[in-house]
């Protein structure tokens, strides 16, 4: 097992240069003066070619590429270009607020996701289920930013039942993180519906489903015991690949919703033209994506007893 | 004593008072609300909403509007502005200048004292002196500090520009530098401080109220090196007490802070400032509405719920104090002056002026938020010329002037690209309407939207033929925006922005720099004025106003142009302290 760890974490190197390299690329031929808007405008060109030399901006393109390698070899990210702040620490500060969010939404998604599935594929084709599974379809094919408006507008400012900005930490925090949570979390619920419906249904089919009901087992029993935890492996599978998506793919809902996360830091990274910033939040969070992608994996052997990692 | 003598003892005593109103202090000391010294109306702690993320509380480095609010509690300069955009007295007490214009000595008050930091023996602020004013300035000066402000002491200060230069070779070539201090920077004793300037310039005092000049203990920034920036420490109101990136600050009563208001009253009134960082306007504007923030904007999607059409609070929101303020800035289209056909073609570039309905554009896209532009400077801007004609919108007038130019109906012109910045529909909307009316006279207009870096770096080359950009006054003298068209200002050295050049307008613009009389000078630069407007380098469109609501309780808070926060004098109406 741990050899595979190794080996998985050694394969992720390769992928988590290509990130970076096509990243630097990207950001470096977008056109525009990170120098000049760090500046400002009433800067002369010769403080703007000292910022240059001090940040080493002045080099061609792959010399400051294989810098920053050389320094991220060193667990070292820079500063970031607009507010000076070292970019390890900024990311590591503003991750516990994302984290946060990315684990109340799986939660959301999880607890009411799965539920749904069950009692669809209990009552395959009924009005319930058809209902649930087009309720999931829509679920499915809103985009969260979109989603994220609506709820401010309905809750936050039309009912006024919950607080559409804010952060804190503790019980007191809670108000503000059922909004961004839903708006996170109805994608993936959505999909966890329908995944635990098609997968339940496939198991349900199965010789020893019809056996155990021989058997005169409980029906929730059945479900429960027997369908469920069957049905679950590929549910975990896109578990597992949501928490990845939910860490990483706040952008739009923390800054609909004000939530101090790294979505956030990344938008303004990207407004200031912060190269350093923008290159630190691309590794962390294709760290992150591989991590938890192994996670998974990993998940896999505890539910499965079939599956061995050599 | 009678009814008769007593209104005589009342009319005395209200001749009094307009006399003693009328010569004491600034405007700033008259805005003291009445009996503050009440128990009940002190204490209490202000909510804003900040729709923006600070970058750095340094003033060396303070730039952008929301790090400017923050600062702008915990630092004082030298000199401030009032309400009225006056200069008003600081840390130093009073100011000379020599006949020349050359020198300029600050008399400093002897009782001020930083804020108490762990950077202090003891942990205790000490004493401001003149050494202080002289550190922060060189400090600015230093390359190495790498200072957004620079450009304020840059040509003008004795012995600046050298002192720059060797410490930037110094630290290349990894040696102590040669020049350890700047010449022009002087202190006298404790208390006077004195600046020696290369040559007159006349709106200097300006420069001293711009918060690059706030104050700074050497102590504070050697302890926090690097992050001193988020870790400030000043002589102002209010102290930094919590930054958390993304999500809040909190400011809280300096105890020891110097200033009071007429009646004696140590200031600031408030406990404290609770900043809450938010990315959207209407997100701030819906908390408002919830009684979670004293004071906010109207964002355009709520206009037409909030504002009648003559500008008043419909009656769902009359509960709440409205206050109309107007910035000092002029949003613009710019002319590339170095390319043809726009920047070679007098008639051509009048036309585009001449094309444009301002108002309705104010009206129909800006929600009445704004001004037409007749010139460059902005109504509010001291030395702003009433007489000004300026473009009105006169479509034939502006046709007359294409077939002058060569191109009737604009024929032979082909599409002229119009560049303009991502970040809003406002100004999308505006650059459609004007693609629409120029349209109208049969200019054909193409919209290129890029980034705002992308934007600033092509600008800075050369490179759109017309682009779009805006101007918001640094301080309040009519230099700062017509330095715009000096030639010695070409972008991306300075802020011609158009690389527009007329000798005229040089000479006028460096003869006004060397006098010291305003009122002369505001007649050098209404000249100045009238040579931009009829050259046309830029297709003038509107200056800004805006809009804030209060809560009913808050009081004392002003908006005065150039986006001056002072919540040191605001006081909240029956709301105790927490």
């Amino acid at each position: 097992m741990y050899q595979y760890i190794l080996r998985r974490l050694l394969q992720a190197i390769p992928v988590l240069l290509g990130v970076t390299f096509v990243t630097y690329f990207l950001v470096f031929y977008a056109g525009g003066d990170p120098a000049r808007l760090a500046m400002g405008v009433r800067s002369d060109l010769a403080t703007v070619e000292s910022f240059k030399e001090e940040w080493g901006l002045d080099k061609p393109w792959h010399v400051q590429y294989l810098t920053f390698l050389k320094k991220l070899s060193h667990g070292d990210l820079g500063r970031s270009l607009s507010t000076n702040e070292e970019v390890l620490l900024s990311i590591l500060e503003r991750f516990p607020a994302t984290f946060k969010l990315g684990m109340a939404s799986l939660a959301f998604a999880i607890i009411l996701g799965i539920p749904i599935g069950i009692i669809s594929a209990v009552k395959p084709r009924s009005f319930l289920d058809n209902a649930l599974m087009v309720v999931a379809l829509l679920g499915i094919s809103t985009p969260s930013f979109f989603f994220g408006v609506i709820l401010v507008w309905v809750f936050g400012y039309l009912l006024r039942w919950l607080p559409v900005s804010g952060f804190d930490t503790g019980l007191a925090g809670f108000q503000y993180l059922i909004l961004p949570a839903i708006a996170l979390g109805t994608g993936p619920l959505a999909i966890f519906a329908r995944l635990t419906r098609s997968s339940m249904l496939e198991v349900m089919r199965q010789e020893y489903i019809l056996t155990a009901r021989a058997k005169g087992l409980d029906e929730s029993r059945v479900i429960l015991k027997h369908a469920l935890k069957n049905s679950l492996i590929s549910v975990v599978t896109v578990i597992g690949s949501s928490l990845a998506g939910l860490l990483s793919g706040t952008f739009f809902v923390e800054f609909i919703f004000g939530w101090p996360g790294i979505g956030l830091l990344a938008v303004d990274a990207i407004s200031n033209f912060d190269i350093p910033l923008i290159l630190g939040i691309v590794i962390f969070e294709s760290i992150l994506f591989v991590v938890a992608n192994i996670a998974v994996d990993i998940t896999y052997a505890f539910l499965d007893p079939r599956i061995h990692y050599e | 004593m009678n009814v008769k003598d007593c209104r005589k003892v009342y009319i005395l005593i209200m001749i009094i008072c307009i006399i003693g109103v009328t010569i004491g202090g600034c405007g700033e000391r008259k805005i003291a609300p009445q009996g503050t010294g009440e128990t009940g109306k002190r204490g209490g702690v202000l909510r804003v909403a900040l729709t923006g993320e600070l970058r750095s509380l340094d003033p060396a480095r303070v730039g952008d509007t929301a790090s400017g609010l923050i600062a702008e509690q915990i630092y004082n300069g030298l000199v401030e502005f009032d309400n009225e955009l006056k200069i008003c007295p600081s840390l130093a007490e009073s100011w000379n200048v020599t006949e020349d214009g050359k020198v300029w000595t600050f008399n400093l008050r002897p009782d001020v004292r930083f804020q108490d930091d762990p950077s202090f023996p003891g942990g205790k602020g000490r004493k401001l002196t003149a050494g202080d004013f002289k550190y922060s300035f060189e400090r600015i000066t230093n390359a190495n500090t790498l200072s957004t402000g620079w450009w304020l002491f840059n040509g003008k200060i004795k012995g600046a520009n050298e002192y720059r230069e060797e410490n930037a070779l110094a630290e290349k070539e990894k040696r102590e530098s040669r020049i350890k201090e700047v010449e022009g920077f002087k202190v006298l004793d404790d208390w006077t401080f004195q600046i020696e300037l290369t040559h007159p310039f006349a709106p200097f005092i300006n420069l001293m109220a711009m918060s690059y000049t706030w104050v700074v203990p050497k102590e504070a920034v050697e302890y926090y090196g690097k992050d001193f920036f988020k870790h400030p420490v000043g002589t102002g109101p209010f102290r930094l007490e919590e930054w958390s990136p993304g999500l809040r600050v909190i400011l809280k009563k300096n105890p020891d802070y110097w200033e009071r208001d007429e009646d004696g009253v140590p200031l600031p009134y408030l406990n404290e400032i609770n900043i809450r960082i938010l990315r959207d306007n209407l997100v701030a504007f819906m908390e408002f509405d919830k009684g979670n923030f004293d004071f906010s904007g109207i964002p355009p999607e709520v206009w037409g719920q909030v504002m009648t059409k003559d500008n008043k609070l419909t009656s769902k929101y009359q509960k709440y104090q409205l206050i109309k303020s107007s910035s000092l800035d002029t949003g613009y289209y710019g002319f590339m002056m170095t390319q043809s056909p726009l920047g070679t073609n007098k008639e051509l570039r009048q036309a585009f002026n001449y094309a444009i309905d301002r108002q309705s554009i104010i009206d129909n896209i800006l929600n009445g938020r704004g001004i037409p532009a007749k010139g460059v400077l902005p109504p509010e801007m001291p030395g702003f010329n009433k007489e000004l004609k300026g473009y009105g919108y006169e479509p034939a007038r502006a046709k007359e002037l294409l077939t002058k130019a060569g191109f009737p109906n604009g024929d032979g012109m082909g599409e002229i690209t119009l560049q303009l910045n991502s970040g809003g529909t406002t100004l999308e909307d505006v650059a459609e309407a004007i693609q629409d009316q120029l349209k109208k006279v049969g200019i054909k207009v193409k919209l290129s939207i890029v980034s705002w870096p992308q934007h600033l770096d092509s600008v800075d080359r050369g490179t759109p033929q017309f682009f779009r950009m805006g101007w918001v006054a640094d301080y309040p003298d009519p230099e700062n925006f017509l330095a715009l068209f000096y030639s010695k200002n070409f972008s991306p050295e300075g802020p011609n922005s158009t690389r527009f050049s007329n000798e005229e307008f040089d000479r006028l613009f460096e003869k006004a720099l060397h006098l010291t009389d305003f009122d002369e000078r505001v007649k050098l630069y209404q000249k100045a004025e009238e040579i931009v407007v009829d050259e046309a380098p830029w297709l003038f469109i509107s200056h800004g106003v805006g809009y804030v609501l209060l809560q009913p309780y808050v009081r004392n808070m002003a908006f005065p142009p150039m986006a001056i926060n002072r919540y040191k004098v605001v006081w909240l109406e029956n709301r105790d302290s927490p």
